[in-house]
């Protein structure tokens, strides 16, 4: 049986966020596959306390020596590269490889490739490697420093190029999340790249009515937005949203779950509509499974706000398998664009249009989604094509 | 599309093992746990765990509530602090022994000054006051076991998710139901929801004798009314309290309620293990097996007084080699039995108290033991006999309450007010070889029985009519 070793910057056994869920369903639709899999999570154990499982590698006492300590944006970059450069890191990053004997080497998303570049070059027959890209990085990245108006950004992205090219062009096969990344991947290696957008997992939550978060109320109809604390969701949101919460009406509410809810608590502390968001936008943080089970089953719509970011959006998928109205915009729709002309999907890039937007979706029922839109939708299915690429390597 | 419940949901209320998790479980708190852990995983149910937080039904994350509900210390296997037995008369550390003399007349001067707070406040407004200081400790007994509410923590989580009920909903209750949930609030959230509610009732002591409790009042008085006003059903745990129950509804002019008898299951969860009993020479003079076994917890109604003056007696005669052993807590107005059992001559020696034991322990000492007694005055069922019974012990039991019932025909039953009897009772016991209850499981209560009984009892009412 064919043995891989996943290689991924954070724990993956209890997932989180995106990333991290992305590379748990990967793992297990390929053990599911009939493949044998080793997690090799190479991390900063402080940035994941609660993250279930200890680091293959802990990165954190060479986390000082990174580059660009100020630059958090670039931080899993220039973290990940000292399991390359510190070599107290790099000798039990290649013990630990070597230990594995697997067959396939996989990299979620392109950070610790200099550390696996500089095992492999010791080695006259290395494993192949299979990468999986989230993203075209140094885009985000570009998108993400320009934003903050860090100084030097065209160096650092410039060095996020470099490094998703070489491994591109090194990996046996790699797998984008949408077509137009697959493309430009593409344009870098002969090698293959296929499109595996992102899925979900169905929820049963209908026996969750009326069942809700502090300081929700049954007598209260409400638009969910969930995101992480990544710049994309905040920007998104910022411009989309908040000019539409005059529109809502009495007992109407927007809920936010996920830890973009502190920066946009913090703005609105700074210089946001005070009373506006009080009376109309409820802010929870980070929810566990149940919170956000509770909110999908009473929600009344689902807000994809963002503007930017590469990849494929994963709460897309999540919102479109619930069959709940979504008012979204057209790069939230990215890798997903056969269902933007589903009945009881919005899809507005203007700030006006997208509030008459969320104005249809209070009024709007939303309807259960057909069971073959609903498999499409799962990481079974959005996954297949690794699966199939990992085939034709393997053998 | 917004969810609607597709069929009754069953809340499943666990507020008296949140209040007593990680600590050791007895009696209620333990029926809870062993209920709720074959309730909570039964996909023919839609179960959804609760605790009653801040006169709210708060819903559980399914690994938090199993957490809650987890029977420890099952077996060794669990990394869990050594369980504490200790037999009240042996060395203690230093350590302990300072803190035990500071916190536990700390813990009775809270205790008393609340109480006397709460009578002091006007009526009306007793029960919040009750209830916000029942959360004050629940906020107290995370902070010094470290669980600190940390924002957006999953526990911070789990207590802020509140349950609207719907009509079709179902409650069941099965813990300290007058302790951790105000009333009140939940008369109003049944008449406001149609929120239909079923609840295990253990006993009607605290109206039959007041005098074995020191509860406040009127405060046992008003929960059992609330019981008979507010339930659907009403699981009795036995044929006793059921007819005291019933008793009680003619004596209060209600209407009757479904009621139906459950017995508690009584297989130990644990293999018999002695390795709790630290002192080697105790777990050794325990090992020969002559000695007296007594389970409960250490209050007047158990009892305790007769023993001890039995044991009083006995061991003024040195051909008289049977030990005494009490396996309990001590309860509620018991300084003067606790004070008679630590006066006791032999004492630590020929008497010895296990304040606690885990199941494994007890299972043991069960096995252990010559005989067991339960001289108790009056018990909604009294499990200990039937604990002993299936452990193929012999038993000499009161007559009073539901005992007999526990006693299922196998054990020596006598009237406790006949002391010559008990007494004539342990010295032939003592005096015979050492006998064997030979009888198949079939005749034991088990847990799985118990909770199917439970089971249908909630599809009944799923499948009733709702009020809306």
């Amino acid at each position: 049986m064919t043995k891989i070793l996943q290689l991924t910057t954070y724990p993956t056994r209890y997932p989180r966020h995106g990333g991290q869920l992305r590379a748990h369903h990967t793992a297990r639709v390929l053990e599911e596959s009939g493949y044998i899999l080793d997690r090799m999570p190479v991390f900063s154990q402080s940035l994941y306390p609660r993250g279930g499982e200890d680091p293959a590698v802990d990165l954190d006492q060479a986390r000082t020596k990174r580059r660009f300590r100020d630059t958090w944006q670039v931080m899993d970059l220039t973290t990940c590269e000292l399991a390359a450069v510190d070599n107290t890191c790099f000798q039990k990053f290649a013990d630990r490889i070597q230990a594995s004997d697997a067959d396939i080497l996989m990299l979620e998303e392109p950070w610790l490739w200099p550390a696996v570049w500089r095992w492999r070059d010791s080695l006259s027959a290395p494993p192949p490697v299979v990468y999986n890209a989230y993203n075209i990085e140094y885009r985000a990245k570009a998108a993400m420093l320009v934003e903050a108006k860090v100084s030097g950004a065209d160096d650092i992205c410039a060095d996020v190029e470099a490094l998703e090219r070489d491994l591109t062009q090194c990996a046996a096969g790699s797998s984008a999340t949408t077509a137009e990344d697959a493309a430009t991947m593409q344009a870098w290696t002969e090698n293959r790249v296929v499109v595996a957008r992102n899925g979900t997992i169905l929820r049963k939550v209908e026996h969750l009515h009326h069942i809700l978060p502090v300081p929700l109320e049954p007598c209260q109809k409400f638009l969910l937005f969930v995101g992480s604390g990544q710049p994309p969701n905040f920007t998104g949101f910022w411009d989309m949203v908040i000019p539409a919460l005059s529109t809502l009406r009495a007992g109407e509410r927007i809920v936010v779950a996920g830890s973009v809810s502190q920066l946009i608590e913090s703005r609105i502390e700074k210089d946001g509509p005070l009373c506006m968001a009080r009376d109309r936008l409820i802010l929870l943080g980070q929810v566990n499974d149940l919170t956000l089970e509770c909110l999908l089953c009473n929600a009344a719509g689902i807000l994809l706000p963002i503007t930017y970011g590469g990849g494929s959006n994963l709460k897309t998928a999540e919102a479109l398998i619930s069959g709940l109205p979504i008012v979204g915009t057209t790069h939230a729709f990215r890798g997903f664009e056969e269902y933007k002309s589903l009945p009881a999907v919005t899809i507005e890039d203007d700030p006006t249009a997208f509030a008459v937007g969320i104005r249809r979706a209070f009024n709007s029922k939303g309807s259960p989604r057909a069971i073959h839109l609903q498999k499409q939708l799962l990481w079974e299915s959005t996954l297949q094509p690794i699966v199939d690429l990992v085939s034709t390597i393997a053998s | 599309m917004k969810c609607m419940p597709k069929r009754p949901r069953l809340l499943l209320d666990l507020s008296t093992s949140l209040a007593w998790r990680g600590k050791h479980a007895v009696g209620i708190v333990r029926t809870e746990r062993e209920i709720a852990t074959r309730l909570l995983d039964d996909p023919a149910l839609c179960v959804i765990p609760v605790v009653y937080h801040d006169h709210a039904f708060r819903a559980l994350e399914l690994e938090f509530a199993r957490s809650l509900i987890a029977l420890v210390p099952a077996s060794a296997e669990v990394p869990l602090p050594k369980p504490k037995s200790r037999i009240r008369s042996g060395a203690q550390p230093i350590h302990r022994k300072v803190a035990n003399a500071i916190m536990q007349p700390l813990a009775r001067l809270i205790t008393a000054i609340a109480r006397e707070l709460i009578k002091s406040v006007p009526i009306r407004s007793r029960e919040e006051v009750r209830q916000s200081l029942l959360h004050a400790r629940q906020a107290l007994r995370q902070f010094s076991s470290r669980r600190a509410p940390v924002l957006h923590s999953p526990e911070t989580q789990n207590l802020g998710i509140v349950i609207y009920p719907q009509a079709t909903d179902v409650l069941f209750l099965c813990g300290l139901g007058w302790d951790v949930i105000d009333w009140r609030h939940l008369s109003s959230l049944r008449l406001t929801s149609g929120l239909r509610i079923i609840s295990v009732l253990y006993d009607l002591i605290p109206i039959k004798f007041p005098e074995f409790l020191g509860a406040p009042g009127d405060y046992y008085y008003n929960y059992f009314i609330h019981i008979i006003d507010n339930c659907e059903k009403v699981f009795c745990i036995s044929k006793r309290t059921e007819a005291d129950l019933k008793e009680f509804i003619s004596n209060n002019g209600r209407s009757p309620v479904s009621t139906e008898v459950i017995y508690l299951g009584a297989n130990l969860p644990a293999k018999p293990d002695p390795t709790e009993i630290i002192d080697l020479k105790v777990r050794e003079r325990l090992a020969r097996g002559r000695f007296a076994l007594a389970v409960g917890t250490v209050e007047i109604r158990k009892n305790h007084s007769l023993l001890i003056d039995l044991w009083d007696e006995l061991l003024a005669d040195p051909s008289f080699d049977l030990d005494l052993v009490i396996v309990g807590m001590p309860g509620w107005c018991a300084d003067d039995v606790i004070a008679r059992l630590e006066g006791l001559r032999g004492f630590g020696s020929r008497v010895l108290w296990f304040k606690q034991m885990s199941d494994a322990g007890l299972s043991w000492l069960y096995e252990q033991c010559h005989i067991s007694l339960f001289p108790s005055l009056y018990e909604g069922l009294g499990l200990p006999v039937i604990e002993a019974l299936q452990h193929g012990r012999p038993v000499i039991a009161s007559n009073r309450g539901a005992i007999p019932e526990a006693g299922l025909g196998l054990a020596t039953i006598l009237d406790p007010d006949d002391r010559a009897g008990w007494r004539a009772a342990v010295i032939a016991a003592s005096r015979a070889p050492r006998q064997v209850v030979n009888v198949g499981p079939e005749r034991f209560p088990n847990w799985e029985s118990t909770v199917a009984t439970i089971k249908r009892g909630i599809r009944d009412v799923m499948l009733t009519d709702t009020v809306a």
